[in-house]
Order: structure tokens, then C-alpha cells, then sequence
């Protein structure tokens, strides 16, 4: 039997099945999850924030007018529970402006490590430096990269979750993988397996 | 393409697989003659595809049961013909 795909199971929801809902939710969950780590850093705001997130959800499903789609509209959702959660703890500000700038630097030394077969750069330690990197970035970086890399929104998705335009996606995006790049180069270079490749 | 900076241009599209076909080979053909730029766009490439492949943050298990007893999720609406 072939799955229902989130919107039929919006219209059952929004008729009310609770099932239809159900489904939704744990097809979500654990992008949903993520997503607002990786904007809080700490599990237990993010599951208030996702609980919260599903519940208002829940409760404004009939004003869904599924001119998105489901998962942009509780990734806005997500975004927006999230966002509330940093401002009342006052650690980040999410910037409404693009600072600019366009990642036009290449660190001194900069290996390529990309001969590496992945199988032999994933371990235990560099998921670690991975979440590393990715919690450094500034909020509106972070929040960008989580959207379009990691969860895979289209950058129109990302830039409509987020209230701002395409290019400013793009801006912020490309900023943040760079910022990544760099704060792992040092690390994958020394992987074992690593021949160090081509080096500036 | 000419020069680096003309590369930096492009590069965001180039990324996402945005950018025109003639944008890419010229992009390709730069690093074929620059290997500072081969690199750079290599390992961001690289460091895309290998946060892609680590992957996110799950939801542990107690916070998704509480999340199913916030919401009065029976767990049975959730069972799979695959999974039972």
C-alpha cells in the first residue's frame, strides 16, 4: 500500500482524524527535533519547544490553508517557538539584516581532504565537531544551514520559514557552510587516510 | 572564467546546482587551471556532503512517548503493516 503523502493527510486531519494528525506528527518529529536544537543547543527547550510546536499546531490545523506545505508551515512553526524560547533567555539575537559579505576567503594551508572516502570521515568524533561548528555559527547562520543542508528545504522553503528573500538565504547560507569548512579543515586533514591532497 | 573572483561570484548557485550551464563549466574549467580554488570548492563541497551524511539529531525516545501523551497519540495509529 502506498503511503499518504503529507497533504492527504492534512485534509483527513483537518476533517478530524486524529490518526491522519498522528501521522503527520511522527513523520516531523524528528526534523522538527533538530532543527530546534540545533537553534537552542539543549534538549530539554527543544522538546518543550517541539511539544508546544505540535500542540499549536494541533489547534490551528483548521486555519491551514496548505497554500505551503505542511512541513514548511510547522517548520515556521518550530522556527518561531524556538525563536521565542532565545529572546526570553536573551542569549542571541536573530538578525533581520544580511550583514553581507560572501565567504570570498580561502584559509592559508587549506588541505583537500575530499579524496577520503566518507565511510572513512564519519566517526564518533567528527559527528562531535561537526555539532561543534554548526553550534558556533551565529543564530541566523545556523538556523539557514539546519533548514536547506541538513533538513533539505528548498531555498525558497528556507527563505519563507524564515521571513526574509532568496538571495539572503543564499548570503547566509554560503557564510555558514564556509565558517564550517573551516572550523573542521584542520581536523579531516588529519584523518587518518588523508594524504593531505592538494594544499595552498 | 578568468579569475578567482569571478569564481566567488558564481559559487553560491554552483553549489545548489542553481547555476546556468555555462556558469558551471566555466566554474570547472577555472579550477582546472587554479588549485586554490579547486581545493576550496572541494572541501565545501565535501563538508556538505559530509554533514549531509552524519546527519541530525534525533528525537529521543522519552521526550517522543511524551510528545505522543501530550498530543493523546495512541501508539496503535502508528503501527505499520511493514513493522508488525
Amino acid at each position: 500500500m502506498t503511503a499518504e503523502t503529507d497533504e492527504q493527510l492534512v485534509i483527513r486531519a483537518q476533517e478530524g482524524s486524529r490518526e491522519a494528525f498522528a501521522q503527520l506528527v511522527d513523520r516531523w518529529a524528528d526534523r522538527a527535533f533538530n532543527l530546534v536544537y540545533r537553534m537552542l543547543g539543549n534538549v530539554e527547550d527543544t522538546e518543550d519547544v517541539v511539544q508546544e510546536g505540535f500542540l499549536n499546531a494541533f489547534r490551528s490545523l483548521g486555519r491551514f490553508k496548505r497554500d505551503a506545505s505542511f512541513g514548511t508551515w510547522i517548520y515556521r512553526i518550530m522556527t518561531n517557538g524556538a525563536l521565542v524560547k532565545i529572546r526570553k533567555s536573551a542569549r542571541e539575537v536573530f538578525l533581520d539584516h544580511d550583514p553581507g559579505g560572501n565567504g570570498r576567503r580561502i584559509p592559508e594551508g587549506l588541505v583537500d581532504w575530499t579524496d577520503t572516502p566518507l565511510d572513512d570521515l564519519i566517526n564518533r568524533e567528527t559527528r562531535e565537531r561537526m555539532d561543534e561548528a554548526i553550534e558556533a555559527l551565529p543564530l541566523d547562520q545556523r538556523t539557514v544551514l539546519v533548514l536547506r543542508d541538513v533538513n533539505g528545504f528548498p531555498a525558497a522553503e528556507v527563505a519563507e520559514v524564515l521571513g526574509i528573500s532568496v538571495p539572503a538565504v543564499k548570503s547566509r547560507l554560503h557564510r555558514a557552510r564556509v565558517q564550517v569548512r573551516d572550523q573542521l579543515a584542520p581536523y579531516l586533514a588529519g584523518v587518518p587516510g588523508t594524504e593531505g591532497g592538494v594544499e595552498r | 572564467m578568468s579569475d578567482c573572483d569571478e569564481l566567488f561570484e558564481s559559487l553560491k548557485d554552483y553549489l545548489d546546482g542553481d547555476a546556468k550551464e555555462e556558469v558551471c563549466r566555466a566554474i570547472e574549467a577555472h579550477m582546472e587551471e587554479c588549485p586554490s580554488c579547486r581545493v576550496h570548492v572541494n572541501t565545501l563541497k565535501g563538508t556538505i556532503e559530509l554533514y549531509k551524511s552524519v546527519g541530525g539529531k534525533k528525537m529521543p525516545s522519552g521526550a517522543r512517548e511524551r510528545l505522543h501523551r501530550a498530543l493523546k497519540i495512541d501508539p496503535r495509529w502508528l503501527k505499520r503493516p511493514d513493522k508488525e
